[in-house]
């Protein structure tokens, strides 16, 4: 009996609500995995939120990066913004100018025109540019002033996924660098071949100067800062940033190049977690500039000289101005036989200056005076890269000759703050020039001929004589009238890139003979 | 001699009332996980839309031409029977500031309705630097 009951109550116990247990084991462990997946979907979320905000603050920075600016000074203060300052986005203003003046050294060291003076004033425009470079240079590689341009993106960014108080903010000893990168491309300073001196060569790509390609002129470095055209500043990968990195692969020869790229990390530090993230962004300031020496002029003289013979001898020289007279050069000069008695002879000189305007002075002795205003073009041209003879001959046509006026100045005027509109003025030394432009510059070269006119007879200028006590009254007298223009070259440091001289000489020949 | 059995219960149909209250328990959770699932990755997509049409827009030089921008960049999103639509909620073009930020709504079906809970609509912002402005001359 006891067995059966014991058997029973085995049977008793059945096996209804085993799988009620295991369902609820099932529920909890799915709880437990939708648990984790959600934080694994929070952190992954959380991580892409932190790698955007980062792209985004390193964007930033090479927007920004442009503000970093310092003061102009002294030779290149003509090449600032409208504030006065210079930057990464104008800098190559500064590097192109101080290389038309070394270059502009090297031809007239070539030439042998060069002055001691000019090799000095070459190596403190080098110099000063060098110092305008290195101060950039040092902001530049600043982090922590390329910091707050981060933050100023990466703080209004929250990373909301890996907790309430989670902002991005730049790592204090995180990655950060600078690197040079697009080398070779073009740089945002334009440049023209016919605007460079005789021998000169700069690297061009699209009509600019190639960038992170070192160019030397007069024994000196030039290396100029690429922004690719048309381009905005934006992310580029950290495998192409870090190839050109200033510390790992410097530009080579070049004494601290500005950098170009910027790599930024920031990082996420809450109660429950700690990552952070870099990214890699160029800069391009989408400005360009002429290559140009804005506040540089070249200057036109006219000089002019009389020499006196009497029966082929000379008797004196005298000088005269560019206002028609008369001058009785020779006084009672006695004359040989047959003739004999005295000779007073007079010329009228001066008369090449009353043709109206001084393209017509300049040809008032006949020939093509074109050829002659070569150097001084080319020299225009580093002021207005787009100048051209014709427009320098129209300059000169509709420019009236002042009279008493010996001495001109060609030079720009601008109407923006920055510099870069040139319009190409002529204004006698009278008055009435730009404050910057100082008259009494000195040319650091020297002077040379480059074109002889041919002799014109008394024509513009002649000459009379009267013979007293001789056999005659008069006799055979002619004026030659000639002249030479001559160039003196000058580097453009302190203003003047040289000066045309039209050096006008008036030969006065009296005699007795008929 | 007669057997009485005392106590004992029936067990037909027990296997039937446990899959029942199986499924009672399990299927609801499965369907909310799977709901929940599409509404994670809808709102990442969104996201990265959002993201998308900020950094298109970062390119517009006015409000309008990076709302314009921003608004090509979102109708180049593919939408389907779960996400069934997407725009521009909000655009704000600060010069002075000198950022964009946009705004994204994306309109999520679920798979699985739930009483008052069949559609949502996901908010994303993102906010970019201005590129297209020039450094100062």
């Amino acid at each position: 009996m006891r067995a059966v009951s014991a058997n029973r109550a085995k049977r008793r116990r059945t096996k209804s609500g085993a799988s009620v247990i295991l369902i609820c084991f099932l529920a909890v462990g799915l709880g437990i995995v939708a648990y984790f997946a959600f934080q694994y979907y929070l952190l992954m979320g959380g991580s892409s939120e932190l790698r955007n905000a980062v792209d985004a603050g390193a964007i930033n920075v090479s927007k920004r990066v442009f503000q970093l600016r310092v003061p102009a000074k002294g030779e290149f203060s003509d090449c600032a913004d409208t504030s006065g300052r210079i930057g990464l986005s104008n800098v190559n203003r500064v590097w192109g100018k101080a290389y038309l003046i070394n270059a502009n050294m090297e031809e007239m060291q070539r030439d042998g025109l060069a002055k001691p003076e000019a090799g000095s004033n070459a190596d403190m425009a080098y110099q000063q540019a060098q110092n305008i470079n290195d101060m950039i240079a040092g902001k530049l590689k600043s982090k922590h002033l390329l910091d707050k341009y981060f933050n100023q993106v990466a703080n209004s960014r929250q990373a909301s996924m890996l907790g309430a108080d989670a902002t991005v903010n730049t790592e204090e000893n995180g990655m950060w660098a600078t690197a040079m990168v697009d080398r070779g491309a073009e740089s945002n300073l334009k440049v023209s071949q016919p605007q460079l001196p005789k021998g000169a060569r700069l690297n061009r790509v699209k009509g600019a100067a190639a960038g992170y390609t070192p160019v030397t002129a007069n024994n000196k470095v030039f290396c100029f800062v690429p922004f690719k055209q048309g381009e905005m500043p934006h992310l580029i990968s950290d495998f192409y940033f870090d190839k050109n990195r200033g510390d790992t692969n410097p530009v080579p020869n070049a004494p601290n190049p500005l950098p170009n790229a910027f790599k930024e990390s920031g990082a996420v530090n809450t109660t429950n977690v700690a990552l952070s993230a870099a990214a890699s962004a160029v800069a391009n300031p989408g400005q360009t500039y002429d290559l140009a020496m804005p506040h540089c002029f070249v200057s036109l003289i006219f000089t002019n000289r009389a020499r006196w013979f009497v029966e082929k001898k000379q008797i004196t020289d005298t000088e005269y101005g560019t206002v028609p007279e008369v001058q009785w050069g020779v006084k009672r000069i006695p004359l040989g036989p047959p003739c004999g008695g005295k000779l007073d002879g007079y010329g009228k000189l001066g008369n090449e200056y009353t043709r109206g305007s001084i393209w017509a002075v300049i040809n008032s002795i006949p020939g093509d005076h074109t050829p002659a205003l070569a150097p001084m073009l080319q020299r225009i041209r580093e002021i207005d890269p787009r100048y051209s003879m014709n427009k320098l001959v129209a300059l000169l046509r509709n420019a009236p000759f002042q009279p008493g006026a010996s001495r001109y100045f060609i030079y720009p005027e601008y109407r923006t703050q920055d510099l870069t509109d040139p319009q190409i003025k002529i204004a006698p030394d009278t008055g009435g020039l730009p404050p910057w432009l100082n008259p009494n510059t000195l040319l650091d070269g020297m002077e040379t001929n480059v074109f002889q006119e041919p002799v014109s007879v008394d024509d513009p200028n002649s000459n009379f004589q009267v013979i007293t006590e001789g056999k005659y009254s008069n006799g055979k007298h002619e004026a030659r009238n000639s002249g030479s223009i001559k160039w003196t070259p000058g580097t453009g440091f302190g203003g003047c890139l040289g000066s045309l001289r039209l050096a006008r000489q008036t030969d006065l020949y009296f005699s007795g003979d008929q | 001699m007669k057997k009485k059995i005392c106590g004992t219960r029936k067990s037909k149909g027990q296997s039937l009332v446990e899959t029942m209250t199986a499924f009672f328990i399990l299927l609801p959770i499965g369907l909310a996980g799977l709901d929940i699932a599409t509404l994670v990755s809808a709102t990442q997509q969104n996201e990265g839309l959002a993201e998308t049409a900020s950094r298109s827009a970062s390119f517009g030089v006015d409000q309008k031409s990076a709302q314009l921008r921003a608004e090509e960049a979102v109708e180049g999103f593919q939408t389907g029977v779960i996400v069934k639509s997407v725009a521009v909620d909000k655009l704000n073009f600060d010069l002075g500031k000198g950022t964009v930020s946009v705004t994204t709504v994306a309109e999520v079906k679920l798979p699985v309705p739930f009483p008052f809970f069949n559609e949502v609509t996901c908010r994303a912002t993102s906010l970019q630097p201005i590129v297209s402005t020039r450094a100062d001359r």
